[in-house]
């Protein structure tokens, strides 16, 4: 036995020191400067540790895809793609737009700008904030820079810009680069302007600045000469109720001959008076011509302008719509490449002109509306990229048709919500893209067919019925509330109205509607006041006088938009935002609103009290996001408050425990960004969930400390969330990579401050469902369609560790009725660690067989059966126990007879397949060994060669050895016990009477074998082996069963059985894997 | 007394590098550690039998790796051989679903990353292989403190190693995956229950995470170091002649 290293064989000598104790003295030292070190080791894993454990799931969907603010695309390799998306961050393909993936997960979510180096296409900037201010738009956190093509990102500076429209890299000197800071978009602020940086971000200057409220929409570069740049000011802003375009009456275009030393303004032919946005398109085949989106204060004088002297001179050359309509969210114009005559132009559609600019047509049909970015690609302008409110779309016909990328999950839910079904599924609705929902599992992952529409326009609650399954509540931009039947496909529109002595209903574009959580029928809905119907929307009874601040100057949204109306709904204000009934008294009602008063009710409506004053450090008209109350407690409630329309981007999140009457500040350690939801978890009191501009923040006391929960859940806006009940599943709408889930958070809810001190400690789990191979699923659809991905449909071994685990073994075993079944690698991690225990036992050792199938057939274990599962923890020299349960669908068609019979057939078949490989290993050795006899006498090597034959002969009636594993092979007695064994297996139900006649005849067969080979290796062989004995040579054998089954021959195999499609290209995928450099030597070599 | 003083200074010395600890000594440390400088140095081969586990599916194999640069990994499933190797020339593989019975030589992209592979660390005379080391800091990974160090080889690809704090031996090691759809984006390589073979600590277990999702896990057994491991064992075989199938009747 081999003497291994223990931990205390490593030299372990506080933190910081290398080198191993020598004398007191050192030791005395060391004591005393590393004491705060030693004290530190003691303490329980941080936060970010104990979350670590679990993952996120993220579901998509990308059917509808979600707003994209820019697109870049490397000049010269059209297949290596940026994505900016309004609030899901950068997405890049390197495959021409099939596959993509988030590579800017660390960062705030919402990009204004994506730009590549020309001189240096892995040095990519990404200027955060998007620029298409609507209301709902994010806010950005800077700008970053990667130099390895987006594996690794660095903040650059412009922390405060809010925003960055555009950034501009000189063409051939990397450390030049050029930034447009639109800036704040709610309140004044000075980081804004045109920023240059002339050693590669290290160092920026504020090169053109015209005042707090006037930002850079826009700047563009002379393809000739670098000096030369034109920027677009614009002077705007927005307030929680009203925009205005043209604000301040700054804006202006502006052009630098000297590289943004000195600007000038370049007006001649502009409209006079008020500009508003502008958008700037300089032709890159020639510096001369240059398109101007302009918004001014006539309506006739807005629309397209164009300069062929380098901006010096201006003309109107068109008026069309898609020129004019709403400057603040379409302004970008984009010129061909190639000709300068050929100008595009971002709209409620994209339209396009190959005449400078006099005459347009619409670009593509069945695009989503909205267009913010048009790529064309330098080498063949015919192939253009339109960025839309509904994802990216593609032409190679110069915009006439249209493919959308549909594996782009960056959907914007505003909510979420989940029924009761087995399994669940979940409802929401999207800015710009309905109300739409999903199984939250499904054979083969939720796919984009998967998702159903249940509403149109902008979509945002969206619940299903409890009871009555066909009715799914659903509703569009302004409080426009419907009831679709997802049987029939109908929906019917149920808003209120006010009767004819009451005020017009003021309903927020995202009006609150809420489902009681006592009572199934009841349901909330809220303008300025709060209604309540009890007949699924038919009638509505008012039960609140108007609970708003209701001040006239905030109701103008006619007036809204400065130069050009934007009367969307968009700015409706004061009006209630969030209703929340107590699950715990259904007296006991809670209304926040948008202009800032939280409202209670005690008596169901009876009688309200605005307690906002009650709400200590809370700036006035400070919007209430989402109210929370306790599901413990009725007097309990949690409640976050957004300040960031007013220019606060301050997290606030308050409890009372005393029905409002006094709170305390619980977001103040740790969370980041503007606070948009929270949930307290429903078993554990302790653990609450608060839901950020960036990203999701988990308390496990209440409040008083958060940790952001990192592992796959980007800093993204979590707008809502809600606990199924039964599934123990955080479900998160997401402001831009759609639906992720939590699928079980259970661990988190056991988590107590003496658990961690614990060194082990097993969490109980629910009994694991297991689930029945699906058939169906996935075809071959090639690359380019987004698969949100399952659950896992494994047991789960759920164990906290309050330390690493670096030396020495461990792993874990799982035994059945007292045999053991497997070994499983063992999580490590300090915190929570999940081990995934397959539901199915090791594949059967099998003969080998160059038969496709038959290799395919028997690559699969047969699933377990239900029951108790014990599990030993191996660590070290300590064994730590428990156990899991697993239990059959009962939902499932298959009786526990039929589930029977197919376990049992199944077993035998496996064992017939063991049976086979063990016969076929022995003969196989005892051929190797014959054959290396030579020189006897000639008798006896007569004998041998005679017995070497037969046994050959024997060996090859088991299983094929010839062939090409496809269509030219053969098969033998394995081959067809594989494919039984597979088919068998791979059903849970009673197999059929066809198969279990085939059964009993490969029975036959193998009696018929193991007789012949038994003839062999017992009789023949204890012949010839007294032969060689008399010819002093020694004896040949061959392996016990037992020897055979313990060795590693037929290797083992995990998980549930799914299509062997799936096995087949999961293994072609694992020896695709070059396991040498990427994985592989890691372990072994170092 | 003057050898006291200087044993007290250089203890003292030593002790303020507690607090500024440079890449050097970390490396220093992790071979001391482990085995030592020349033990690591001295190694000249590998051989393991492992598990490897993806998506719930196990396989066994066999993994053989000689210096400078030869390895072979093969892997049994359902008594198939599937072969991957490289001799120092030739990088090549066998999978019967994909080549055929018979060995081919690697696809390009493939081939490309088995011979960059090198047998020895890259921290063992790493300045005289034209690697340099960098310590960037310290950060959490799995709930335990580690040093952050960058290690660019000599052709300019860039690994992060995160030495554990206490122990100086790595636990996490970050690369970006270099060919596919998912190209540039960070892997990471878990290592844990280190094991001492002949003197040497070696990782028995590594778990490979992409995006914080577990990609692979790799058990190893039977772990024998300086073994005589014949070239030709590395080397692709020459093709043998196959006999037809004989096309039977398949049902």
């Amino acid at each position: 036995m081999k003497k291994i290293f223990l931990p205390q064989n490593i030299v372990r000598v506080g933190k910081h020191k290398p080198y191993p104790l020598t004398n007191l003295l050192a030791f005395l030292l060391v004591f005393l400067l590393g004491l705060s070190d030693l004290q530190a080791q003691s303490k329980a894993p941080s936060g970010k540790a104990l979350l670590g454990g679990l993952r996120a799931r993220q579901i998509g969907p990308a059917a509808m895809s979600g707003r994209v603010s820019s697109v870049a695309v490397v000049p010269g390799q059209a297949e290596i793609i940026y994505v900016g998306a309004a609030g899901g961050g950068v997405w890049k393909s390197v495959t021409g737009g099939t596959t993509f993936r988030p590579v800017f997960d660390d960062h705030s979510q919402s990009i204004g700008k994506v730009a590549i180096d020309p001189s240096e296409p892995e040095t990519v900037w990404v200027g955060t904030g998007e620029p298409w201010v609507r209301n709902s738009v994010s806010v950005g956190t800077g700008l970053y820079k990667t130099t390895n093509g987006g594996t690794d990102w660095q903040l650059m500076g412009l922390e405060n810009s809010e925003r960055i429209s555009d950034i501009i890299v000189h063409p051939t000197n990397s450390d030049i680069v050029y930034v447009a800071a639109l800036g704040h978009l709610w309140d004044a602020h000075e980081e804004r302007g045109v920023f240059k940086t002339t050693d590669g971000g290290k160092t920026w200057t504020k090169v053109l600045y015209i005042d707090e409220n006037t930002g850079c929409a826009d700047i563009d570069i002379d393809p000739e000469n670098p000096d030369i740049l034109y920027a677009a000011m614009w002077s705007h802003r927005r307030r929680p109720w009203t925009f205005d375009s043209g604000f301040n009456g700054k804006s202006g275009l502006y052009k630098t001959t000297d590289g943004g030393s000195n600007w000038e303004t370049i007006h001649e032919g502009l409209p006079t008076g008020k500009l508003g946005r502008l958008g700037i398109g300089v032709a890159p085949s020639n510096g001369k011509v240059i398109y101007l989106s302009v918004e001014s204060e006539k309506q006739e004088e807005k629309g397209l302008y164009r300069s062929t002297d380098q901006g010096a001179n201006w003309e109107q050359v068109s008026t069309d719509f898609n020129t004019t309509v709403r400057p603040f969210y379409f302004s970008n114009v984009v010129v061909d490449p190639q000709n300068d005559s050929i100008v595009a132009k971002c709209g409620l559609a994209a339209i396009l002109s190959e005449d400078q600019g006099n005459r347009f047509r619409t670009m593509g049909g069945g695009v989503h509306s909205d267009i913010h970015d048009i790529w064309f690609d330098p080498a063949n302008s015919k192939h253009i990229l339109l960025a839309t409110d509904g994802g990216v779309y593609e032409s190679f016909d110069r915009g006439q048709t249209f493919r959308m990328w549909m594996n782009l999950p960056i959907s914007q839910f505003y909510h979420v919500s989940v029924d009761n079904d087995f399994p669940y599924n979940v409802y929401g609705g999207l800015q710009d893209n309905g109300s739409w929902y999903a199984p939250s599992r499904k054979s083969g992952g939720i796919n984009n067919s998967d998702w159903k529409s249940s509403f149109g326009g902008d979509g945002f609650y969206s619940f299903r019925h409890p009871t009555q399954k066909d009715i799914i509540f659903s509703e569009y931009q302004g409080g426009n509330l419907a009831r679709y039947n997802s049987k029939t496909g109908q929906a019917k529109e149920i808003k209120p109205y006010p009767t004819g002595d009451e005020e017009k209903f003021r309903f927020n574009w995202n009006a609150p509607v809420h489902l009681s959580p006592t009572n199934p029928n009841r349901m909330y809905f809220g303008a300025q006041y709060l209604f309540v119907s009890n007949d699924m929307g038919d009638s509505w009874k008012r039960i609140s006088p108007d609970l708003t601040t209701d001040d006239p100057e905030k109701q103008k949204q006619h007036l809204s938009g400065g130069l050009s109306i934007d009367n969307s709904t968009a700015e409706n204000h004061c009006t209630i935002y969030t209703i929340a009934e107590s699950p715990k008294n259904d007296q006991v009602i809670w209304a926040g609103t948008d202009d800032g008063l939280l409202q209670l009710t005690t008596n169901a409506g009876g009688s309200w009290t605005n307690v906002t004053a009650n709400v200590p450090g809370l700036p006035a008209n400070t919007w209430v996001t989402f109210i929370e109350p306790s599901p413990h407690d009725a007097n309990a409630a949690y409640v976050t408050f957004d300040g960031h329309r007013n220019g606060d981007g301050k997290t606030y999140l308050y409890y009372t425990a005393d029905q409002g009457k006094t709170w305390k500040s619980v977001g103040e350690n740790g969370p980041e960004g503007y606070a948009l939801s929270v949930r307290q978890d429903l078993v554990n009191p302790n653990l609450v969930f608060l839901g950020t501009e960036f990203g999701l923040y988990v308390s496990l006391d209440g409040g008083e400390n958060w940790d952001r929960f990192e592992n796959n859940l980007p800093k993204v806006g979590v707008r809502d969330m809600v606990i199924h009940s039964t599934a123990n599943a955080l479900v998160m709408g997401t402001h831009g990579r759609g639906i992720i889930i939590i699928d079980d958070i259970s661990p988190l809810r056991a988590i107590s401050e003496e658990l961690l001190q614990e060194k082990i400690h097993f969490f109980a789990s629910a009994p694991t469902v297991l689930r029945d191979p699906g058939a169906g699923g996935g075809w071959f659809g090639g690359s380019g369609n987004f698969v949100g991905p399952n659950p896992t449909t494994n047991a789960q071994i759920v164990y906290y560790m309050n330390r690493r685990h670096t030396f020495g073994k461990m792993y874990l075993e799982v035994w059945k009725d007292g045999e053991l079944l497997r070994t499983l690698p063992a999580g490590k991690s300090a915190g929570i660690n999940f081990v995934s225990m397959p539901t199915a036992i090791d594949k059967p050792k099998a003969a080998p067989s160059k038969n496709r199938m038959a290799l395919i057939g028997a690559i699969s274990g047969p699933n377990l059966e239900a029951g108790k599962y014990d599990v030993k923890l191996i660590k070290g020299k300590n064994t730590y126990e428990t156990s899991f349960e697993l239990a059959y669908d009962e939902e499932s068609p298959y009786s526990p007879a039929d589930r029977k019979l197919q376990h049992e057939k199944t077993m035998t078949l496996y064992g017939m397949v063991e049976k086979l490989a063990y016969l076929y290993h022995s003969l196989d050795q005892v051929q190797g060994q014959l054959a290396k006899q030579e020189d006897l006498k000639r008798k006896v090597q007569a004998k041998v060669d005679e017995l070497e034959e037969a046994v050959q002969a024997t060996k090859y009636k088991i299983s094929s050895q010839e062939g090409d594993y496809y269509v030219n092979e053969s098969e033998q007695l394995h081959e067809r016990i594989s494919d039984l064994y597979r088919q068998v297996s791979s059903f849970p139900g009673k197999p059929s009477s066809s198969q279990l006649q085939r059964l009993d005849l490969l029975q036959g067969e193998l009696k018929t074998l193991n007789a012949e080979a038994d003839a062999l290796l017992q009789e023949q062989l204890v012949e010839v082996n007294k032969w060689l004995a008399k010819a002093d040579r020694d004896a040949i054998t061959f392996s016990s069963v037992e020897e055979f089954m313990k060795g590693e021959g037929g290797s083992s195999q995990g998980s549930y059985q799914q299509l062997r499609v799936e096995k087949k290209e999961l293994l072609r995928g694992w020896m695709h894997t070059p396991l040498g450099s990427t994985y592989f030597l890691h372990s072994f070599m170092k | 007394m003057w050898k006291k003083l200087s044993f007290l200074f250089v203890t003292l010395l030593s002790i303020s590098a507690l607090h500024g600890q440079t890449a050097d000594e970390i490396i220093k440390s992790y071979f001391e550690n482990t085995g030592g400088y020349e033990k690591w140095k001295a190694m000249t081969s590998q051989q393991a039998t492992v598990t490897t586990s993806m998506q719930g599916m196990e396989f066994s194999g066999t993994v053989y790796s000689k210096a400078p640069n030869k390895m072979k990994i093969e892997v049994d499933v359902m008594g198939t051989k599937m072969i991957q190797a490289y001799d120092g020339e030739t990088a090549w593989w066998l999978f019967p679903m994909q080549t055929g019975p018979d060995p081919q030589p690697m696809p390009a992209e493939m081939a490309e990353s088995m011979t960059e592979q090198e047998f020895e660390l890259p921290f063992v005379d790493y300045a005289k292989k034209g690697n340099t080391v960098e310590l960037m800091g310290k950060e959490e990974v799995e709930g335990t403190e580690t040093f952050k160090m960058k290690v660019t080889k000599k052709n300019g690809k860039v690994q992060y190693y995160f030495f554990d704090t206490e122990y100086f031996v790595p636990i996490m090691i970050q690369a970006p995956i270099e060919n596919g759809p998912a190209k540039g984006q960070n892997a990471e390589t878990y290592l844990s229950d280190y094991q001492e073979v002949d003197g040497l600590m070696l990782p028995f277990f590594t778990e490979v995470k992409v995006g914080g999702q577990t990609a692979q896990k790799i058990t190893m057994k039977d772990v024998k170091i300086n073994q005589e491991l014949d070239d030709k064992l590395f080397a692709m075989p020459k093709k043998e002649a196959t006999a037809p199938a004989s096309g039977k009747d398949k049902n």
